[in-house]
């Protein structure tokens, strides 16, 4: 909201062409499974950014990825059992994720803090948990399968490279979304309830309705990837949105820093990439995350964006950033 | 003309009385100085009076208006301000952000008039407001720094700039010079001065006795909960009790 | 009728495992002040080390809980002096490290007993009392919930009369307070560490004869604890096990008319319930402000 158009400067104009160039053309140059793992870091890219709202109001959630459940649950509910079209569907994913947030809100609101995480964690389990005892509007722990991705303009978008296309676009324009909404005047009241809730409040700031409106719009912006990611993949399972994909959208935000807008994006880059490196290591692998979380913590606290400055500060003896902590102070 | 009124307000925690049927009225336009012992109850008054605590029982009327147990935000939007004891500030935003922040009532929209950006005007109005207040608090020049970054006296400038700039009718000050040099105690005593000169009615609680004798109208004195004795400042300087009461009770 | 009383015992069996986890996630709430999400794994790895130290290797049973306490209880210790200790003004930092650990635990779990269906320890006591032709309680469960009266009786001793339990409690309520009278608040977490962690794996290994063995078995347990550490108080451990008691109960009737599923979710919302009502539980005294 000060000095606007921070963003658009040469540098990062270009930067910005040369990426865009790059997402384009990547599709083609990648095998299939590569293909199919780019959509998904598409998908979790609008994943961790929705989440980034939610926590720009200084409380963490571990209902997000159920969240994303709901937008699932919903689009295949409706391609199957009502033909809808693509273009419904997912708009409704995220009106159905931010309904059922717009409910919690009352209660879970309430909370702060520690409370307000285990809150968000057992609202959540118990909506998995309905997912699966009503085996049969919802499947059970099969979950739900056949919902299929359009055929649109002729084009079967079954197809990876023009459903990554789709993907990209429809994620951007989400990411543009929560950019503005971001640095806009709403954002900046919502970082001032991260920082100092009380200064916030005595100066007129409705706090609850801050964390309110974040919390919904995240949970509208992850139904959509819900909705998006289940037209791909065909089918959604409770045990996709469980605990451990929560866990890997924590990881991807702290990895990657949660100061900024980019931050995230990066953790999900990068530990994507990651993940792929480490493939072969099968059984292994939630391990080697688990070490990744710990040791970003322990050594990274400022996470990967913060790497830059890290070094700045490294080679000249400017006094070194300050570290965020996640809870208040 | 009364600005304030506190009716019988008493605040109980537990076992514990902080506040004991205290009643004073504050008239506007004044500096009134709340002062008392360590425990005397003046903090807790403050934050029952901004309904961040809600009174056990009895009656807080600002304007007219009763205000008691209304939520903070609400008491803000009628005009009823608190700065916060020990350094309050949105510590890792710029002094500039800071004071939008406390523009919030004019400047708060909705989120699609965000995003289509059709609250430019008002965020303009909001921008002049930001710089009006920062020129009034002298802090202009360091209006791009983070307000961890500033030295202790320009933060509690910054304070009662945020304040400030929700145009508030009625500042309640908790503690503003605690832990100030005497530089910096002018300076602060020369701000406030200012800000009552614009038209705002002052509460105030210190334990500075050169700020509050020197910039208070009247006094209100506490002591364990209750209101002990309330005149100008040189009738309480000499007052028997309120001397006992200050060098009978830890200090 | 029947199928009400041996309900109720085995609610009260069930009670017992609920208060050793639960009772220990409280304690290093209260004096570590940092949520361990990987309360669960730490009762995991008490049952994996009763299989493969009595199912797999022999050795008997009761030296086998006695390693497995030991062994959980040095996990807990590692767990304080390097990540919980270095997070400590951080809770939030300190739970997203217990996370990482709860992954470690799992994959260590895995490599150790293979994947592949759950194990199973077969009962080391063997037979079932019968008490007037109503109650069949074998004695397997017998000894369990013996052992954790037994450990939950201890705890409050020690809490109550010990130099090192009074240290724990005045640490849970002020730490700074605490520190500046002179207690070494880095012994006292170790002690609090210490001791929840042993309680955990003391239920594992009780637990270990009595259900399936699989490395994700600490899911429910975390929820579990979860729910009975929020409706009993969070800072108070008579409510934790009163709330154990109780829940155990709830649950397990339930889950005879309705299935587990339903019982756990019903144990959920309650859980939302208290957290809204009185945040402080059934006998909590935490104020929030």
């Amino acid at each position: 909201m000060n000095s606007n158009n921070r963003i658009i400067t040469p540098p990062n104009v270009i930067a910005f062409t040369v990426i865009g160039l790059l997402l384009l053309v990547l599709p083609h140059l990648l095998q299939y499974h590569h293909q199919d793992l780019l959509i998904f870091t598409t998908i979790n890219v609008l994943v961790v950014c929705s989440y980034r709202l939610v926590t720009l109001t200084g409380e963490w959630s571990l209902i997000h990825a159920v969240m994303m459940g709901v937008g699932a649950y919903t689009a295949a509910l409706l391609f199957l059992n009502l033909d809808m079209s693509i273009w419904f569907t997912l708009p409704l994913a995220g009106i159905a994720a931010a309904v059922v947030a717009a409910i919690l809100c009352f209660p879970l609101l309430r909370m702060t803090q520690f409370y307000f995480l285990i809150g968000s964690f057992a609202a959540g389990e118990a909506i998995r948990l309905t997912w699966i005892e009503f085996v049969g509007i919802f499947g059970g722990t099969g979950g739900l399968s056949g919902v299929e991705p359009p055929i649109l303009f002729g084009i079967d978008f079954l197809e990876p490279v023009p459903y990554f296309y789709f993907s990209l676009a429809l994620v951007c324009a989400c990411l543009l979304i929560l950019y503005k909404i971001e640095k806009s005047r709403v954002g900046l009241t919502m970082n001032a309830i991260h920082w100092k809730a009380p200064l916030a409040e005595s100066v007129g700031v409705n706090a609850w309705r801050y964390r309110a409106l974040a919390f919904i719009l995240g949970s509208f912006f992850v139904g959509i990837a819900g909705g998006l990611k289940v037209h791909y993949l065909g089918s959604v399972t409770p045990n996709q949105v469980g605990i451990g994909f929560m866990v890997f959208i924590l990881i991807w935000v702290i990895v990657g820093g949660y100061n900024s807008f980019i931050g995230p994006i990066i953790g999900v880059v990068v530990l994507t990439v990651f993940d792929e490196a480490i493939r072969s290591f099968e059984v292994v692998r939630p391990a080697i995350y688990g070490a990744v979380l710990i040791l970003s913590i322990l050594f990274l606290p400022m996470g990967l964006e913060g790497l830059p400055q890290k070094y700045k500060s490294w080679f000249s003896d400017r006094p070194k950033p300050k570290q965020t902590s996640l809870t208040e102070d | 003309m009364t600005v304030l009124e506190i009716s019988n307000v008493s605040k109980i925690f537990g076992g514990l009385t902080a506040l004991n049927n205290v009643s004073f009225a504050v008239n506007k336009g004044e500096i009134r100085g709340l002062i008392g012992p360590n425990g005397a109850g003046k903090s807790t008054m403050f934050k029952n009076v901004a309904g961040f605590y809600r009174p056990t029982s009895g009656a807080i009327t600002y304007d007219g208006v009763d205000i008691t147990g209304k939520p903070p935000h609400k008491i803000a939007d009628l005009g009823v301000v608190r700065t916060f004891q020990e350094t309050t500030l949105f510590q890792e935003m710029t002094v500039y952000e800071n004071a939008m922040v406390g523009t919030h009532k004019k400047g708060k929209t909705n989120i699609l008039s965000a995003l289509l950006g059709a609250d430019k005007a008002q965020q303009s109005q909001c921008h002049d407001k930001v710089e009006e207040v920062l020129e009034f608090m002298g802090l202009t020049e360091r209006r791009n720094q983070p307000a961890a970054d500033l030295p202790l006296g320009s933060q509690r400038a910054l304070a009662l700039a945020i304040a400030l700039a929700s145009e508030p009718k009625l500042l309640l000050m908790d503690e503003p010079f605690a832990g100030m040099n005497p530089e910096e105690t002018n300076t602060m005593m020369g701000l406030t001065k200012k800000v009552q000169e614009a038209g705002v009615t002052i509460v105030l609680v210190e334990h500075d006795m050169k700020a509050v004798m020197g910039l208070c109208d009247y006094l209100t004195v506490l002591h364990f909960g209750e209101v002990l004795a309330q005149g100008t400042p040189e009738d309480i300087r000499s007052n028997e009790k309120v001397i006992e009461a200050y060098l009978g009770g830890a200090k | 009728m029947e199928l009400l009383i041996q309900s109720i015992i085995n609610g009260l069996i069930q009670g017992g495992f609920f208060a050793l986890f639960a009772v220990g996630l409280v304690l290093i709430f209260g004096v570590m002040g940092v949520v361990n999400f990987a309360h669960g794994e730490l009762v995991m790895a008490g049952a994996f080390t009763i299989w493969l130290l009595h199912a797999q290797w022999g050795i008997n049973y009761i030296s086998a809980i006695i390693i497995a306490i030991l062994v959980v209880t040095m996990i807990g210790v590692l767990m304080e002096r390097f990540l919980f200790r270095p997070t400590r003004t951080d809770p939030l930092a300190g739970l997203i490290c217990s996370i990482g650990v709860l992954f470690i635990l799992q994959v260590i779990a895995t490599l150790i007993g293979g994947e592949g269906p759950s194990k199973q320890v077969p009962p080391p006591f063997e037979g079932t009392l019968v008490v007037a032709d109503i109650l069949r309680i074998p004695y397997q469960r017998l000894f369990s919930i013996a052992i954790s009266a037994a450990a939950l009786v201890s705890l409050w001793a020690f809490l109550k009369h010990s130099k090192f339990g009074w240290a724990l409690r005045a640490v849970a309520l002020d730490r700074e307070a605490a520190a500046l009278q002179g207690i070494n608040t880095n012994k006292v977490s170790l002690i609090a560490i210490s001791i929840g962690a042993g309680l955990a794996g003391l239920a594992g290994g009780l637990i270990a004869p009595l259900t399936n063995i699989n490395p994700h078995m600490g899911h429910n347990v975390i929820i579990t604890a979860f729910i009975v550490t929020i409706v009993g108080g969070v800072g108070s451990l008579a409510g934790a096990v009163l709330a154990a008691i109780l829940y155990a109960m709830f649950h397990t009737f339930v889950t005879v008319y309705f299935g587990g599923t339903v019982a756990t979710i019903c144990g959920l919302i309650l859980m939302v319930i208290v957290l809204i009502a009185k945040p402080s539980g059934l006998m909590g005294v935490r104020v929030s402000e």
